[in-house]
């Protein structure tokens, strides 16, 4: 891979560091935050003392919001790059294959029926989102016809299923206090961050993500029919579902915490790919670091713009998917298919 | 001579049955007649002309404002159905029999049209913001229906004048905006000398988190500045709006009221979440959840009179000293919605 496609990743990076954390509706610009972090190490006198306000704003709004938009942003990302290669199917996404609407219902069956505790509602979105991500790839599998659009609209099948659960949940819920909470999942925001969501999330998605770049190589092994890794002596069924219960794991961990973010896992993989090509060695990490830096910046817009939060979800369709446009006429060849290996 | 007396009698029998059927078409003529005089049109607050009977004898309402409205305009026994749902209709329901035999009738997308036209009521008032197609919908089915409207004291007295035309009591309609006047004008006598610089910050929060505000153009809005407070939002447009903890912190509001459905949340809940550490009202524990436990005073209804003296009461106590609240609940309740407020398990 080529040096610039690093400096203009880790320029992007600095970039939405230093955007985010100095950019909010609270008055903490640049020269502020580098007065709270100096004293924060014991140094002041360079620039001047943060007042208790502001620091209480950074480090307990800003900071964990920021941390949590990346942290999100690249599980999102990194579950759509592994569910692309484990399905060898470009379309495959957390919300194609119905992962997001599955852990969406689990999260609203639990606030209906279980609990309103962060942990039983991650579990049971965890639950509902590996059961739908099963059924399509089933569904999928089963069909005689084996073209991608199968798994598509295998996934819009059990979307549906999820969806009208959903629907039939918000129905029955008491709707001066479950509903609200319901649409919550419905629409994703980072309005709710904080230490302790980030506490739960942030290892689920550490320990997942390491793990999906540990074994990205093996990856490479889907695109190869069962008889022939099975010649090679890989059991491609066993990866396969190892690889769907990181993923699922990840989605549902994000989903659990801050609502669902849409688009991201589809389009962040593509422009990945575009830029490292399709080796997933390096695809897996760089599709890890470009969803949390564009997530970070499109939250830094969703809090900063107005008075009021834009809609996380919004902006990401907004951002995202002309620049996806951009990259498919831009370039030359079967890039969906990701032959930019190089 | 038989079959003389057979023709004679079949050409009376004849006669008498026209002659009736005539008699009975005259009849037809004059209740169509009558009931032509009988009607009378309303303008109601979507701005429609809605021609209704002038004696009415049974409503529905498919929204609280309406609901509230016929019980103070002592109407109750026409509704044919339980015009109150949530926390206020259960506690409705714990102290009026014949309020809790009555079919609940959910709106909007839930509203089972046939439901409500086997209960027959002859005029149905629905909220405002009620969708056009389903009005004419029920209109089809024979209904008539009125739409009221409540965002501001002014429109929720006009909701109240409306109603009592069409229920025919006046003179009732007018006691209940007179008692609210009252209220009112209690509360602008003691808090309308502070200046706008010395007014405390609000800022009103609900339903879906506390990250969810009140704007400018909402109901919220008027009871804070009726209360002699400034609404953080003001400057907002629309309903509720999604805000960030970064602007709360901006704002930094001297008082934050839960209200919609955020009654539900601990207000310790907001003291321990260090996101809002640096807010005002945080800080010397001003977080409050807007009354009643037994259905909202900050909801679009002429009820929201009460929420008014209470947020002016806890802005400015000493004031408001010697106002009893729950005394002045009781009242307004017993007055206007035929039980007292403690009786319906109310509390401040």
């Amino acid at each position: 891979m080529n040096k610039k496609v690093w400096l203009s990743l880790a320029m992007l990076l600095m970039t939405a560091i230093v955007s985010s954390l100095s950019i909010g509706r609270y008055a903490i610009g640049l020269k502020e935050v580098s007065g709270i972090l100096l004293h924060a190490v014991g140094v002041d006198g360079y620039f001047s003392t943060p007042t208790i306000e502001m620091q209480s704003v950074f480090w307990n709004i800003r900071l964990p919001r920021i941390i949590m938009s990346f942290v999100v942003g690249s599980g999102i990302s990194i579950a759509g790059a592994t569910f692309q290669g484990v399905f060898r199917n470009p379309l495959a996404s957390p919300d194609i294959l119905g992962v997001t609407f599955g852990a969406s219902f689990g999260a609203a069956l639990a606030i209906v029926f279980v609990t309103q505790v962060t942990m039983g509602i991650q579990g049971c979105a965890f639950i509902f989102g590996i059961l739908a991500v099963l059924s399509t790839y089933f569904l999928g599998s089963r069909s005689w016809d084996k073209s991608a659009a199968v798994l598509v609209i295998a996934g819009i099948a059990v979307s549906a299923v999820f969806q009208a659960g959903l629907s039939i949940l918000m129905y029955i819920s008491d709707p001066y206090d479950q509903l609200a909470k319901i649409y919550f999942w419905t629409m994703g925001s980072f309005q709710v961050a904080s230490w302790a969501k980030v506490q739960i999330t942030l290892p689920i998605v550490i320990i997942g993500t390491a793990l999906l770049c540990i074994f990205s190589w093996r990856l490479n092994i889907m695109t190869l029919d069962e008889e022939e890794a099975l010649s090679l002596g890989i059991n491609i069924f066993k990866w396969r579902l190892f690889y769907i219960v990181i993923s699922t794991l990840i989605v549902a961990s994000a989903v659990a915490a801050v609502g669902s973010i849409h688009w991201l896992g589809l389009i962040v993989p593509h422009i990945a790919r575009y830029l490292v090509g399709a080796e997933h060695k390096r695809l897996v990490p760089v599709t890890a670091i470009l969803g949390g830096t564009f997530l970070v910046l499109m939250d830094t817009m969703a809090r900063s713009i107005l008075t009021t939060e834009i809609p996380i979800s919004i902006i990401t369709s907004i951002f995202g998917a002309p620049f996806l446009g951009y990259l498919i006429i831009s370039r030359r060849g079967g890039a969906l298919e990701g032959d930019r290996a190089n | 001579m038989l079959k003389k007396l057979a023709t004679f009698l079949s050409i009376v029998l004849l006669l008498v049955s026209l002659t009736a059927c005539k008699q009975e078409q005259a009849a037809l003529k004059d209740e169509v007649a009558d009931s032509k005089s009988l009607t009378f049109t309303v303008t109601d607050q979507l701005g429609r002309q809605v021609e209704v009977p002038q004696d009415i004898q049974r409503i529905a309402a498919l929204h609280y404002l309406g609901g509230y409205i016929a019980f103070a305009l002592g109407q109750q026994d026409k509704i044919v159905d339980q015009s109150f749902a949530g926390k206020l209709g259960k506690a409705m329901a714990s102290v009026d029999d014949q309020f809790a035999a009555k079919s609940a009738m959910p709106t909007g997308s839930k509203l089972n049209l046939e439901h409500m036209n086997s209960l027959n009521p002859q005029v149905v008032f629905v909220y405002a913001s009620f969708d056009t197609e389903q009005i004419q919908q029920i209109e089809n089915a024979g209904m008539k229906v009125i739409a009221i409207r409540g965002e501001t004291i002014e429109e929720s007295f006009e909701a109240v004048r409306l109603m009592a035309k069409v229920l025919g009591c006046e003179d009732k309609g007018a006691k209940y905006i007179m008692a609210c006047e009252k209220l009112l004008a209690m509360v602008k006598d003691r808090v309308g000398t502070v200046s706008m610089q010395q007014r405390p910050k609000v800022m009103f929060a609900g339903p879906k988190n506390v990250l969810t505000v009140a704007t400018g153009e909402m109901l919220q809005a008027t009871i804070a500045e009726s209360a002699g407070a400034k609404n953080v939002a003001a400057e907002l447009k629309g309903y509720w709006s999604d805000v960030s903890p970064e602007q709360v912190a901006t704002w930094n509001p001297d008082f934050i009221f839960l209200s919609s459905s955020l009654d539900l949340q601990d207000v310790n809940s907001i003291y321990d979440n260090y996101q809002f550490n640096t807010v005002k009202a945080v800080q010397e524990k001003q977080v409050y959840v807007f009354p009643s436990n037994v259905g909202w005073w900050d909801f679009p209804a002429p009820h929201c009179i009460l929420g008014i003296v209470w947020t002016a009461k806890t802005l400015y106590p000493e004031k408001f000293a010697d106002i009893d609240m729950t005394q002045v609940a009781d009242e307004f309740y017993t007055e206007f919605l035929g039980h007292s407020f403690t009786s319906m398990g109310g509390k401040i």
